[in-house]
């Protein structure tokens, strides 16, 4: 697939000596929807802000659509769209005003035709002519992704674009992300909650400490690092040692010696000869419950290690 | 060169402009005419001519110069200062516009926001006293440029400003 991000060793250091970011690298795949996932602090931002400009980077090189960002800054930030985690907006200004004003700031006319889409599309336009400072906290969270949207970008960057925001407009705006991405976009989004990853992404990439610690399609992330553990209750207790020599079970003498629990890997061979086992030993089998691992745990286990 | 983008930025800085007219130009000018009144009217009256030229008509270059050198201070430092306060300077950073267009953007409406006060407090002044203009467009052109010299003073201390 055609990269349109290329992230080569970028790193950036503070003047106070914090390495915010350390020798990133990272391609983005055009028209998809990566997450960059990462605890707070882990530069998910400072990679933003340096693909956008808004942050000098200390080392490395970023080409968007095969554009250096520094020497092409133009190219590059004209296709390019920013909803930043902090709603920064001028508390005065009606709502029209401060898009046409993202517009024109992008080198583009004014399309009062598309900004009336994109109003309506974010269920703004009955807003229009209201001022920011009227506004309840989450239409400003739309009117700053109608700021972004408003020069019709290729790329969307999206800083925890559902950070403090209820569950019903958190999953208004996974529904309108992937209308966007639907029309072309290729989105970034950073997040520190998983479940938004695990719902809307393409691609997953995990950054903590100023390092990208791996990227992986989403569904290779928990079919690969995801495990299964598979509850079998027996209609009896029984020695969980004598299997657990030659079977991956969980052996926990304080446990129900009833249940006996299976870590199951994908493509696991050993699981049909387990029952088969289990049932050549006389033992009936009463329930099986099945608990995959989240997303949440496999990123917690990445980070920790 | 992004004329758009300049042009978006001196319309939004006049849209603030005549939003809040009562502070951005009826202020300046009410100052200075009190001014024009206390030194002009009430010491001016006991003072000799300054080379034929009247004291309340010789003060007037000088208050008119005093506002525009503040006003264009205070202009541009703020309409600077104000996006890096609230957060808003992010949008401008990462837009595809040059150092030099925002700069262009803020300073022409620094500019055209002191030269209206200047030309008004003139207007009111040849209410209040009698002058006559020798040279007009030498005029013109030191006001202009006192304007941007000191604008662009205000910027660079907009800039320097740190944030509360």
């Amino acid at each position: 697939m055609k990269n349109i991000i290329e992230i080569k060793n970028l790193s950036k250091k503070f003047v106070d000596g914090t390495e915010a970011l350390s020798s990133v690298n990272l391609d983005i795949h055009d028209g998809e929807i990566i997450a960059l996932l990462g605890p707070n602090g882990a530069g998910k931002t400072t990679l933003i802000s340096a693909v956008c400009g808004i942050t000098n980077m200390s080392s490395g090189s970023v080409k968007v659509a095969g554009f250096d960002v520094k020497k092409d800054y133009r190219k590059t930030r004209s296709i390019i769209g920013l909803v930043p985690q902090e709603i920064a907006l001028q508390p005065f200004e009606k709502v029209i005003d401060v898009v046409r004003y993202s517009r024109n700031l992008f080198g583009f006319k004014n399309d009062d035709k598309y900004i009336e889409d994109i109003l309506k599309r974010l269920l703004l336009w009955e807003k229009k002519d209201k001022r920011i400072v009227e506004l309840s906290g989450g239409m400003k969270r739309r009117v700053i992704i109608a700021k972004a949207l408003s020069h019709n970008p290729k790329i969307l960057f999206l800083d925890e674009p559902t950070a403090g925001v209820d569950v019903d407009l958190r999953i208004d705006m996974w529904q309108l992300i992937k209308e966007i991405r639907a029309k072309g976009t290729t989105i970034i989004l950073t997040t520190h909650y998983i479940e938004e990853a695990q719902e809307i992404a393409d691609r997953i990439s995990i950054i903590n400490k100023g390092k990208i610690l791996l990227t992986e399609k989403k569904t290779e992330l928990i079919e690969k690092m995801g495990q299964k553990v598979i509850s079998i209750e027996l209609s009896e207790a029984i020695n969980h040692s004598k299997y657990s020599d030659e079977f991956d079970i969980i052996n926990d003498p304080q446990s129900n010696q009833q249940i006996i629990h299976y870590n199951f890997l994908k493509s696991d061979k050993n699981f049909d000869r387990f029952i088969t086992k289990l049932k050549n030993d006389g033992h009936v089998i009463n329930n099986i419950e099945t608990n995959e691992k989240s997303l949440e745990e496999i990123f917690l286990d990445i980070v920790s290690k | 060169m992004n004329i758009q983008a300049i042009k978006a930025i001196y319309i939004f800085e006049m849209s603030r402009t005549i939003r809040t007219l009562v502070q951005s130009i009826a202020s300046p000018v009410i100052s200075t005419v009190l001014y024009f009144i206390v030194f002009g009217s009430a010491i001016g009256s006991r003072m000799e001519n300054i080379s034929d030229v009247s004291y309340g008509s010789f003060i007037v270059p000088g208050l008119i110069l005093l506002t525009v050198s503040l006003q264009s201070l205070s202009n541009a430092s703020f309409s600077i200062y104000f996006p890096r306060f609230i957060g808003t300077i992010n949008e401008l950073l990462s837009a595809p516009v040059s150092y030099t267009e925002i700069v262009i953007g803020y300073i022409s409406a620094a500019v055209t926001k002191s030269m209206t006060i200047g030309l008004i407090i003139l207007i009111t002044a040849s209410f209040l006293v009698d002058i006559s203009i020798q040279h007009p467009i030498w005029m013109i052109c030191i006001l202009f440029l006192s304007c941007v010299a000191f604008s662009l003073m205000g910027f660079i201390v907009g800039i320097w400003a740190k944030k509360l």
